[in-house]
């Protein structure tokens, strides 16, 4: 086997997408995975395809990302179980609608026009199991859902067939450039070496950061999710609330999803996210406040998975700020998934050299520097996990 | 969390175990609760023992009467009890969730004591999910519990000492199946040899010797290679099985009750992410327990089948050992108090221990069906060929062994329904080391998430949070 031209640390979703685009414009391309595809953020979210919602800098790349996803079996050969049954963010008070109004309104002078208010009774008509006090909300029509660990592992098989190699249950240690080559040792004794390197580690990834001399403020969160037993059907698309931490899902089998972003507690050093079951309560608050249905649900299974959280809660996208053919894509906590198949696109274009379809300029890694790795003198505030 | 309900001891299962160790730890002055699944004590072995009734124990044996004495002496404690409730999730510290059919607690403790048994592999041939087919245990279950026998043409059929045990029992009620199937291969015995002297020693002989010889006296016994299929009309018509011999037999029945031997249940242990290890000769995960039945927590003890099946005598004896150390740990008595105590009980014990190995290996569980179709997840109807596919494919890209269990879930959702993997867990892990050479060891545990049993989201959503008044 020949060395690669690029190394890829970290094999899920962003990981493995960036792995696959690049192998399609010819790359030689490695893969290195601390477990496996999937184990944590890429397999366990609750895969939302979303744009409603979304931060205005991220928006474009959501757009792009969307456009993918409509013909996600031609990219990967797998449909993902992508369906667009739309998004909906509920408000409860005519004050949460007015400010819904006011970010629709804005989102318009932007040249953004996927997010629309509904009222009362057009939400009923969307949304009939809502709770009667609920007052309407911004509908994305087209938003939709797929499965998180399948699409992630899609995007793995693909690239595989055509030719990158991957390491499962090899964790990327230290990391050092010599004369125009990355060498990148791992933890069982290995060294990889190319010429260009891709950090695409999620929760992990601000420890080479850091190695390398631009230190990152990243916390890794633990967002929990629930599921239910089999309901009669009873809703399309997926909710979520103005006021309130929650997202909400009926899948075709019945079961219902409950998450939102409420976080467990992460043990890195066991590579381990517990629940924080006090959470769980007011999640499950949430769950029956908008479907008062949902006190009959009857919980199955609860679990977390560890993410990369920014202060600003926008990733970091692009090159390193301190090294040549060091590229970054990762601080995606709850908002990711969506983006996956374009930014491993973007990835490729940063590698390559081509003229990007996107402004990354929001996503750049030093809009950190100077910053202690808390976080401190970066003007952002680090938000408790 | 402030006005948290707190014990010195939470026990979980009102088995032998359970009530044994809460007896000895109630009668110290600890203040203990009980949580079990079932409406009253006794667990799956004393069923119905509560109110056992003048013909139990000609109907189920003698053993069976040790029940209502352990059940007496439980009920003489003061013991908090929540009975049709669930022990869903426990946290180091300890932090023991029960959910009662109606409302969900937190609650506080030192020592958590899980008893909580063992229940029935399971045996996936085709046709075993037809209505009408169940296992030999809860066809016990019902014996015990309401008196109730088959009252169509039946056949019992399976690997283990539960068949034989059942067979007796029926007879002593006057219903004969139309066979006893036992299931497996003619080296078992060869292998079982090396054991046989200290089992003979061992209380079990005797009532082996017995249940034996009832069984051949009142019913045709198959020693059969595999079970075929269960052919049926909606029902079961027929079992079909293959004897040692290659032949083909098709026994006419109405009902089917299928025996694979006994696992503990571990999902606790599992779900404190204590460590577990792979029993290859029972074919199970056992949590890692020492001499005093501790757990590898601080104030964790595992009793009984649910550390390793050694039967419900050795079972009460390790409850009450576990007691002992517990005991210790409370402050209520001195090492050498409990070393005294316990000294009988450890010998007891041990002296039921030495029958296991024998049964362990005479009774090894069948290999699972090659039958494409037949479902492994009966939750999710996950059939062993769907699952093959789903694992060549992961194998195909480079799936490593510790993540295809995980893999498969995610993919196929096998093991993702209710029961959470406690059925189609071992199946797969015999699926899995039969058809890829995958150990159970190396493919790992499926893992254990909150809740360990389905509970009402509006338990969860009322529990009272911190600073809020309990409703």
């Amino acid at each position: 086997m020949s060395a690669p031209d690029v190394i890829v640390i970290g094999g899920g979703l962003h990981g493995s997408s960036a792995a696959l685009h690049l192998a399609m414009t010819g790359a030689k391309v490695t893969v290195l995975e601390k477990d496996h595809a999937g184990r944590n953020a890429s397999g366990v979210n609750a895969g939302g395809v979303r744009r409603l919602g979304r931060d205005t800098r991220e928006i474009p790349l959501a757009l792009e990302s969307r456009k993918i996803w409509e013909r996600i079996s031609d990219l990967v050969d797998d449909d993902c179980d992508f369906a667009a049954r739309g998004h909906v963010q509920v408000a409860e008070t005519e004050e949460e609608l007015v400010t819904q109004r006011k970010r629709v309104t804005e989102l318009q002078a932007l040249g953004f026009d996927h997010e629309k208010i509904v009222d009362r009774k057009q939400l009923r008509e969307i949304v009939p199991a809502v709770s009667d006090h609920c007052v309407g909300g911004i509908h994305v029509a087209d938003d939709g859902a797929a499965m998180p660990y399948r699409t992630t592992f899609a995007f793995r098989r693909k690239a595989v067939s055509i030719g990158v190699q991957w390491h499962d249950g090899t964790t990327a240690g230290r990391v050092t450039r010599d004369s125009g080559n990355w060498n990148v040792e791992t933890t069982d004794g290995q060294t990889f070496a190319a010429g260009t390197v891709v950090n695409c580690s999620g929760a992990w990834s601000d420890r080479l950061c850091r190695d390398l001399g631009e230190p990152v403020p990243l916390t890794p969160v633990a967002p929990m999710l629930m599921i239910t037993s089999r309901m009669p059907h009873f809703i399309d698309p997926v909710v979520g609330a103005a006021g309130r931490v929650l997202s909400f899902k009926q899948f075709d089998n019945g079961t219902v999803l409950i998450g939102g972003g409420l976080t467990g507690v992460v043990d890195l050093a066991r590579n381990r996210a517990e629940l924080d079951v006090g959470k769980l309560t007011t999640n499950a608050r949430s769950a029956c406040a908008i479907f008062p249905n949902m006190r009959q649900a009857r919980v199955v299974r609860a679990w977390a998975g560890i993410e990369a959280e920014m202060p600003d809660k926008v990733p970091v996208i692009g090159p390193s700020s301190r090294h040549e053919q060091l590229f970054h894509a990762f601080g995606f906590s709850a908002h990711g998934f969506q983006l996956g198949p374009f930014v491993g696109r973007l990835m490729a274009d940063l590698v390559e050299n081509r003229e990007l379809p996107v402004d990354i300029a929001p996503f750049r890694i030093d809009r950190f520097a100077g910053c202690g790795p808390d976080g401190s003198g970066s003007g952002l505030k680090l938000v408790d996990g | 969390m402030t006005g948290q309900p707190s014990f010195d001891a939470v026990v979980v299962g009102a088995g032998p175990a359970g009530m044994a160790a809460a007896t000895e730890l109630a009668a110290r002055g600890a203040s203990v609760l009980m949580v079990d699944r079932q409406a009253s004590p006794g667990g799956q072995i004393y069923r119905g023992a509560v109110e056992p009734g003048h013909d139990a124990e000609r109907l189920f044996g003698k053993s069976y009467m040790r029940g209502p004495a352990l059940i007496a002496a439980f009920g003489r404690q003061s013991i908090e009890t929540r009975w049709n409730a669930s022990a869903v999730g426990v946290r180091d510290g300890f932090e023991v969730d029960v959910a009662s059919p109606d409302r969900l607690e937190r609650i506080a403790c030192r020592i958590l004591i899980l008893a909580t048994g063992a229940y029935e592999r399971p045996l996936a041939i085709p046709g075993w999910t037809m209505p009408g087919v169940m296992t030999a245990g809860a066809a016990q279950l019902m014996a015990k519990q309401s008196r109730l026998v088959p009252s169509e043409p039946f056949v019992i059929a399976g690997a283990g000492p539960l068949i034989w045990l059942l067979a007796w029992q029926y007879a002593q009620m006057g219903a004969r199946p139309e066979a006893l199937v036992s299931l497996g291969d003619s080296k078992a015995l060869r292998r079982a040899l090396p054991h046989a002297f200290s089992f003979l020693g061992s209380d079990y002989a005797a009532d082996a010797v017995k249940y034996l010889r009832t069984a051949y006296r009142s019913t045709p016994v198959v020693r059969a290679r595999r079970l075929v299929r269960i052919e049926g009309d909606g029902r079961p018509t027929a079992l079909i099985a293959e004897t040692r011999t290659g032949r083909s037999v098709s026994i006419p029945a109405r009902r089917v009750f299928l025996h694979n031997g006994v696992l503990p249940d571990a999902n606790m242990t599992n779900a404190l992410g204590c460590r577990l290890e792979w029993d290859e000769i029972r074919h199970s995960w056992q949590p890692t327990t020492d001499a005093w039945q501790r757990g590898d927590r601080d104030g964790l003890y595992v009793a009984g089948d649910g550390a390793g099946v050694d039967g419900a005598i050795a079972a009460e004896f390790s409850g009450r050992i576990a007691a002992s150390d517990a005991l210790v740990r409370l402050g209520r008595i001195s090492q050498a108090e409990r070393d005294t105590t316990a000294a009988p009980w450890i010998a007891e014990r041990g002296r039921h221990l030495s029958g296991r190995p024998f049964i362990d290996t005479l009774f090894a569980p069948i290999e699972p069906s090659d039958d494409p179709d037949v479902p492994i997840c009966r939750c999710e109807n996950v059939s062993a060929s769907r699952a093959a596919d789903v694992i060549d494919d992961a194998r195909g890209v480079g799936v490593p062994p510790g993540a295809l269990v995980s893999h498969l879930k995610a993919i196929s959702r096998c093991g993702m329904g209710p029961c959470q993997a406690r059925m189609c867990g071992p199946s797969l892990a015999r699926f899995l080391d039969t058809r890829y050479g995958v150990s159970a060891a190396d493919a790992g545990k499926p893992s254990q998430r909150y809740p360990a049993a389905p509970m009402q989201l509006a338990s969860l959503a009322d529990l009272p949070l911190d600073g809020e008044a309990a409703p």
